[in-house]
Formats: structure tokens, sequence, C-alpha cells
């Protein structure tokens, strides 16, 4: 008698013995293997998912290939390989619950019960992320309400390719007393979201790819960071007393619109990220920006743009503690080293310590204002310029690799150059 | 319930027909869609299902019927009885046939058997149970141990 048989004792001893069914045919043929893929990915679905890799990826060429074809993440949180659907076993004594995997039709119903799972746990984190939706088609998994009865034990939400709309935001909000944490991404239902409640716990609100909102309303008393991608021409913030993180992107020139509230909000700011487009910036008068830290901006310089703008943030900015400006220079890009025009003089700047400036090609507009910002921080420790060089690169414009490289080289010697304008601080190259 | 009366033949690859009731019968998907078709009036050949598997696939399927009305808890004692009785053969060929004419119950109960059987074994005890070639060079072996080396911390 071969090995096989052993496994098959009816799990419950004391029963009577019944006459086995046994196939007549027995071989040692490895039909196991023979199974078609899904049914094998069925399979291992009834493993908790650190055992199914850990095993069966060792069986064989068969066993391991099929791992490597199925479109499955890992995570030691108790995450299954759910393309076929699993039962959710392996988290159980998990507050926290991810969901994440590449849907197929039958997907809907597993997810619908996964979230009632989730919300029978009194799961405090819920992430949704149905990040394969093609964004063109504009689909999105419609947000299951009927689902989420227990929904107000929740700490943190997040929604990914969710259809969240204005009623569903709302309710999520009069229904999670505890949240503080929300995350809205890619939803095309929204279309003039209100955050508000004055009862509101809510500290953390991230909101992105939402491209047909029009309008959105803040007023949260406990909201301490806000970030926003994408087009948003009417973010009005009416009240949020404890915000202190603001990271605001929006490639659009919406400098028509601005934001007129910013002004308000600059004071009591000790970040502030920015990625937008230097139009926008000049339409703000800046405040004095007593509590701002940390200043991050991203921006795009063209023929006709300087970096001016910048600079008046950061005068304003007294205490401003560290500054990191991201570039991608749409200019025609010259070859050659650039020498620094007049600088600017303003009242020094006593506590900028720390810089770092990303994409330098060396430029006339980057090398005027970086000599500007050497010449004023009179504190500055350290400056890190990472070298525009592989941005150049993956650009589409088609640079010869010798003008690149020539580049490369200008930028470092311009590096190099400028730090003649603050000898005492330590330049790193990247 | 007059219909339910109605009879559907199937005929296994092995020549046998068996007569099954069409309430029974339609526990598998694919038959369901052929009586919806209206492609289920002569008999269905089957034809990599042998008699002895449809019989038993038919036993399992009349069960849940019968079943319908008895509790949860009674209906998962039966399938546990039912799938604790099959040898390892004999749960490989319910798998073939029970994906091709998708009677999802049985798929879901004889795969979770598998995982059962696999659960707890180390890599070779699989591969015994099996009779699965381990077709790795020693290299091979050890690049999968290392690139895995994260799950070697599973605990039994």
């Amino acid at each position: 008698m071969n090995a096989v048989l052993l496994n098959f004792v009816p799990l419950d001893l004391e029963k009577k013995k019944k006459t086995q069914l046994r196939y007549e045919e027995k071989d040692t043929r490895d039909r196991i293997s023979e199974l078609r893929d899904d049914v094998l990915v069925k399979i291992l679905s009834f493993l908790p998912s650190e055992e199914a890799v850990l095993k069966t990826s060792f069986l064989s060429h068969r066993w391991k290939q099929l791992w490597e074809s199925l479109p499955v993440c890992f995570d030691f949180d108790g995450l299954m390989p759910v393309r076929y659907g699993a039962y959710a076993k392996s988290f159980e004594n998990s507050s926290d619950y991810r969901v994440r995997f590449d849907l197929d039709n039958d997907s809907w119903h597993y997810v619908d019960k996964w979230i009632k799972i989730a919300m029978k746990k009194k799961v405090k984190r819920l992430e949704l992320n149905f990040i394969y939706f093609p964004r063109f088609l504009n689909m999105y998994y419609p947000f299951p309400k009927q689902c989420f009865r227990g929904i107000e034990f929740l700490c943190s939400l997040c929604l990914k390719h969710v259809g969240v709309s204005d009623d569903v935001m709302d309710w999520i909000l009069s229904n999670c007393p505890v949240l503080e944490s929300l995350n809205i991404e890619g939803t095309p239902l929204l279309r003039d979201p209100k955050v508000s409640a004055s009862s509101l716990r809510l500290k953390h609100l991230h909101m992105s790819k939402c491209y047909y909102v029009r309008s959105v309303e803040i007023s949260a008393p406990n909201l301490v960071s806000l970030e926003y991608h994408e087009e948003l021409f009417t973010l009005h913030i009416r009240h949020a007393p404890t915000l202190t993180d603001l990271y605001y992107y929006s490639r659009l020139d919406s400098s028509e619109y601005g934001l007129p509230w910013l002004s308000n909000y600059l004071p009591q700011l000790v970040t502030l990220r920015l990625s937008t487009v230097l139009p926008f910036l000049e339409r703000i008068k800046f405040p004095t920006c007593t509590n701002l830290r940390h200043l991050s901006c991203k921006v795009a310089i063209g023929p006709r743009r300087r970096l001016h703008i910048l600079g008046s943030l950061i005068e304003a900015s007294p205490f401003l503690h560290k500054f990191t400006l991201e570039i991608t220079n749409y200019d025609k890009i010259k070859n050659k080293l650039s020498k620094v025009q007049t600088v600017v003089e303003c009242s020094p700047h006593k506590h900028l310590k720390e810089m770092e400036i990303i994409g330098f090609l060396g430029q006339p507009t980057e090398v005027n204002f970086v000599a500007y910002l050497l010449k004023n921080a009179i504190q500055l420790e350290k400056i890190v310029i990472h070298n525009g060089f592989l941005d150049l690169l993956n650009r589409r414009m088609s640079y010869s690799k010798e003008f690149v490289e020539a580049t490369r080289q200008i930028a470092n010697e311009s590096a190099h150059r400028l730090m003649e304008h603050r000898p005492k601080a330590e330049l790193v190259l990247l | 319930m007059a219909s339910t009366l109605k009879k559907i033949i199937l005929k296994s690859c092995d020549g046998k027909i068996l007569e099954v009731e069409e309430a029974v019968a339609v526990q598998s998907q694919m038959i369901k869609n052929m009586i919806e078709d209206d492609c289920a009036n002569e008999e269905i050949p089957l034809p990599d299902i042998t008699g002895e598997i449809l019989s038993m696939i038919i036993e399992y399927c009349k069960m849940h019927v019968d079943g319908e009305n008895n509790s949860n808890n009674e209906l998962i004692a039966r399938d546990a009885d039912f799938i604790t009785r099959v040898d390892l053969n004999t749960l490989y060929y319910l798998i073939v046939a029970a994906n091709f004419l998708n009677v999802k119950s049985l798929l879901d109960l004889t795969c979770q058997r598998v995982a059962d059987i696999i659960k707890g074994k180390s890599p070779e005890e699989i591969r015994l149970t099996f009779n699965i070639k381990n077709d790795f060079t020693p290299e091979e072996e050890e690049e999968i141990r290392k690139k895995n080396a994260w799950a070697f911390d599973y605990k039994d």
C-alpha cells in the first residue's frame, strides 16, 4: 500500500467505519499537478497565505510557476491569495484588515463578505483599494453600505476606487464617531462633498484623483493634516483651527481661482507641501508664516518662469528650517556653464538649516535661485543637490547621450561653484 | 411541483446512463445552463466523468437537495462525512468533475479537503502524499529558499 491512503482515515475515528469509496485505478501518477491552474489556486486559497507560499512553491516547477503567475500580494497582516476568492481566516486576531487584489467577476461577492466579517470583528483600520480599475473606464467598486454594520469602530478608512458619492461621504462621517483618518481616492462620484460636523474627530484627510469634484468644503475642528491631489478649483477650508500640515498638489493653473483661504491658514501651518504651477503662487499674498518649519515645493519652470516667487514665501517664513525644491525644467536646456547674475539680497534668513534641490540641471534660472538661497541663508548647514540627469534621460524629448552626460557635468560643476556663496555649508551631490 | 419531477439523463464516459431529477441536476451550474438553454432534453454526454464518479456526484447533490431544510451544521457534518470517505485518486476525479459540471459547493468541499491534507505537512511530505516529483536542481532549490527566506519563520 502506498502512502496515499494514509490520508483517508476519517477524521472522526469513533464514527462507525464506513466503506471507503475508492476509485479502481490506483497508480502513482501525480494527478494533483495536472489540475487546472484555477483549481489549484482554489485549493491554495484554503490555506493561510504564508503556509501556502512557503510549502507549495517548493514542491516543483509547476507549483512555483503557479505562484509566479498569480497577481497576488502578500502581506504579513493576513492577506490571502484572493483572485478566486477565499475565506477570511488568517486575520482573526488582527484589528487591521487589508484587502488588495485583482478583480474578476466573482470577486464582488467575496469582497462584500469580507467587509462584513471585518465589520463584525470591529476592525479599526480598513483599506479597500481597487486600483486595477482602469482610470479611463471610470469604473469603481460600488460602496456596499449594507455591509458596513459596525463601521462606528473605524479609526481609519481608506477607499481607493470605491464609489464614494457626496451622500456616502456624509454617511461615513456621520456614522464613524471615532474616525481619525479618511483617505478617498479615485471616485468619480464625488461632486461637492462637505466635510463638516462640529464633533468631527477627523485628524487626517486625504483626497486624490476625484476628477469630478467641483468643490470641497471643510470645517473640521480637529483636522491636523490635509492632502489634496489633482484638479480642485474650489477647495474651501472654513474652519480648521488645528490644521498644521497641508499637502496641496495641483498641476493646473488654478491661478484664476486661487485658494482665498490659504493666506488665512499659512500662519498656522508647520508643514506645507506644494506641487503646483508658479502663477498659482503669484496670486497668493503671503502673510508672515511664523510656524512654518518645512516647506516643500514641486514646480515646473519654463522659458518665462522664474523661481523668485518661492523666495518671497521663504522670506515670509522666518523660522523655516528645511526647504525642499523639486524642479522639472521645461526650458530649453543649455549645455554650458551659466554665470550667476546679480543676486538679490534680502534680510538674512537665520533659521534655514537644510536645503534640498531635486532635478538640478545647472540652468540659469536654477543657478540664480540657488545662489540667492545660499547667499541669504546665513545659518545653512547642509545643501543636498540631486542632479537632474536621470530626469532628463527619462524625458521623452530625445537628447543624445553625449548631451545628457555633458549636462550632468555642467550641473555638478555649477553646484560646486555655487558653494562659493556659502562655503561653510556642506554640499552633498547625488 | 411537477417540474421537479422532470428527469435529466446523463451519460458517463464509460456508457453508464443515469436519470436524475431536475432539482438535483441543477446543482450543477453547467446542467442548469443547459436546461435554461433548452439543450437538456436528450441525454447529456459527459466525456470525462466515469459512471462511478458521476454516481458520487449525484449522491452529493441529492444530499444537498434533500438536506435543504436541515440546519447548516447538519449539512456541514454530512459534507464532512462524505468527503472523508473519499480516497485521494477519487478526490482528484471528483475535483475535475465538480469543476467541469460547475457544482460550486462540491468544488469548495473537495478543494478544502486537499488543502486540509496539505496543512501541517512539510514540502517533502506533501510530495510523497501526492506523488509530486521534485524537479528542482539543488541550486534552484537554494534560490527559492533564499527568495522566500521570510517564509521560513513560519511556525507550525
